[in-house]
This record gives structure tokens, sequence and C-alpha cells, in this order.
């Protein structure tokens, strides 16, 4: 177990500041650029490796963050822009997860999203993970390299806004579809994924597999 | 899917006819041309001579990047007016865009050799 440390390499720099064409300041950017609300949480146990990992796995996310009534705060307090923002084009606000385990953002060593596998909501920031309830996942000055599933060996996103840029995607290795990118659910992720000034090179997908190009 | 000033060394496919690959300028696509890289500023069908990428390495910053070999037409292939408009700053590895007459496409700013 433990595959995400051993098969990945995530790493990056400081986070830069964000293209204004990418997204759009608002006051709470001052403030709280990205969500970097952290809290720890100890529980020391006496059990095998692999059993801890698999408790580990199980951790909801979410759940955690509503017993910790800070966390929740300065969540919601994030969202708020997006919120605002959809109710007023006359759209409804992006619901948060009911649940989200690390079981569900990462799966290995062959399932979906080798490098990051995005269900309903991950920002990757300048090395750091963090969970938001946007449906979003952000790439910036990263690597992710080497990593293996059956769909979206670097990432596999489901019905997410994706932006990526100075990122680098190489050595991903997908049995079945999307070597770097998967990219799912086009009502949503497919038409609100960018990719800036990104180099994708030598992840691979079986030819066997890859259906034609729809024009 | 947009994309501005990438790298594509492999191939886009879409499992649907709902996916949209929309280019907005400045992309490389190697070996083919499925990305539909259609504006002027795009570069398709380079072969991997043309493209001239070197392996996966420790070209300095915190992540490993595929730096692009000299004679590469990646290189200053941006010119420094449509790179200020794409992605203004640094590239990954925070080397500041450009350095030469242009900017490089993708990830990494090749630095020219004093």
């Amino acid at each position: 177990m433990g595959g995400f440390t051993s098969r990945t390499q995530i790493r990056a720099t400081e986070p830069q500041r964000v293209p204004a064409d990418i997204l759009s300041r608002m006051l709470v950017d001052e403030f709280l650029p990205v969500y970097d609300v952290s809290d720890a949480v100890a529980t020391v146990v006496q059990a095998e490796v692999a059993t801890t990992w698999d408790a580990l796995m199980q951790v909801d996310l979410i759940e955690v963050g509503r017993t910790r009534p800070m966390v929740g705060f300065l969540g919601a307090l994030r969202a708020l822009p997006e919120v605002v923002s959809h109710l007023l084009h006359g759209e409804s606000p992006p619901q948060a997860p009911q649940r989200l385990r690390l079981h569900d953002t990462t799966n290995f060593p062959f399932g979906e999203g080798g490098g990051i596998y995005g269900s309903d909501a991950l920002r990757f920031y300048g090395g750091d993970l963090s969970l938001s309830s946007l449906g979003l996942i952000e790439v910036q000055n990263s690597t992710i390299s080497n990593n293996a599933a059956n769909r979206g060996a670097g990432i596999h996103s489901i019905s997410l806004r994706m932006t990526a840029w100075n990122s680098t995607f190489s050595g991903n290795v997908a049995s079945d579809e999307g070597g770097a990118l998967y990219i799912g659910g086009t009502t949503l992720g497919a038409s609100t994924t960018h990719l800036t000034m990104s180099t994708i090179a030598k992840n691979t997908a079986p030819p066997g597999q890859r259906r034609p190009r729809g024009r | 899917m947009r994309f501005s000033g990438n790298i594509v060394d492999g191939d886009c496919h879409a499992t649907d006819d709902g996916v949209v690959w929309m280019s907005q300028g400045s992309n490389i696509e190697s070996p083919g041309d499925s990305c539909d890289f259609g504006e002027s500023s795009d570069m398709v069908n380079m072969t991997s001579a043309q493209l001239r990428l070197d392996a996966l390495a420790d070209n300095g910053g915190e992540t490993e990047t595929h730096l692009p070999m000299m004679g590469s037409v990646v290189i200053d292939a941006i010119t420094a007016e449509q790179c200020t408009e794409v992605l203004p700053g640094s590239e990954q590895r925070l080397v500041s865009r450009p350095q030469g007459i242009g900017c490089d496409v993708g990830s990494v700013e090749v630095v020219p050799a004093p």
C-alpha cells in the first residue's frame, strides 16, 4: 500500500499569481487566496501499517471539516464569491460533495486517476492538495509523472473545472484511456478545462483502446 | 477543452462527439494533428527531431521538466507580445519569460547561453 508516495511524483514550487484571465480576482482572494486552512488531527493506534493505511483511506474529509468549525467557516467564506456569482447568473451553485474519502481521491495501483483523481472537488496548488466544494482542479508549476491507472494516469477529472498551467505531464501510463489526462463529463468538465503553457510528453495509452475523436 | 501555448507530444482523443478541442493559439503537437490546433500560431505534425525535447530531468527549480534542446521548434515560437497575453510572469521553474526574442511553448523557458 502507500502507492501514492512511491509511484507518484507531484512536487511544485510556491504558488504564483493566478493569471487574471483564468480566475477573476475578488476581495476574498486577497485574504484567502487559496484553500489553505490547515487543521491537524492526530490519532495514535497500534496496528499494522496496511491496516492503518486502509483506515486512513476511509477518513471522510468532509466529516472532518464539519467537526472543525473554523475550517468549515473559512471554507464557506472562500466559496462565497462562487456561490454568489452563480446565483447572480441564475444558476444553481455547485453542491458540496456528500463524502470525500482519500479512497475517493486516489485509487492505486490501477484504477482511475493515477496522479490526481477528481470526482468532485480537488485543488492542487503549489504542491499542496486541498479540498474545496467548487468542483475545481488547479495545477500550476507542477510535474505529474510516472503514474499508472486505467484511465487518466496523470489526472482523471469528471465533471470538474480544471485549470493547469506551467506544468509537466510526463511518463504517465494508462491501461485504457488518457495517459496524461482523462477529462470526462462534457457538460462541465471538458468545456471548462484550460491547459496553458504546459508540456505533455512521453505519456502512453494502448493504441487499441483509443477511439476516434469526434469532430 | 482550451489550449494555449502547450506542447502535446502525443495525441488527443475524445470518447464522444460532445468534446470540443479549442485552440487559443501557440500550441505545438507532435507527431500528428489530433487536437484541432488550427490557429495560425499553432504548429502540428512536428517530428520528434523538430520538437527536440530532452528527457524528464532536473533542470533546476523544484520539479523535473522536459527541456527543449537547441534547435527545437518550441524555442521563441511565441512572440513576446503574445506571451504577455497568454501567461505573464515566469515558467514552471520560475525562470522569467521571455528569454531571448520570444517565449518558448510549453512549461519551460530555455535560457540562452551567454
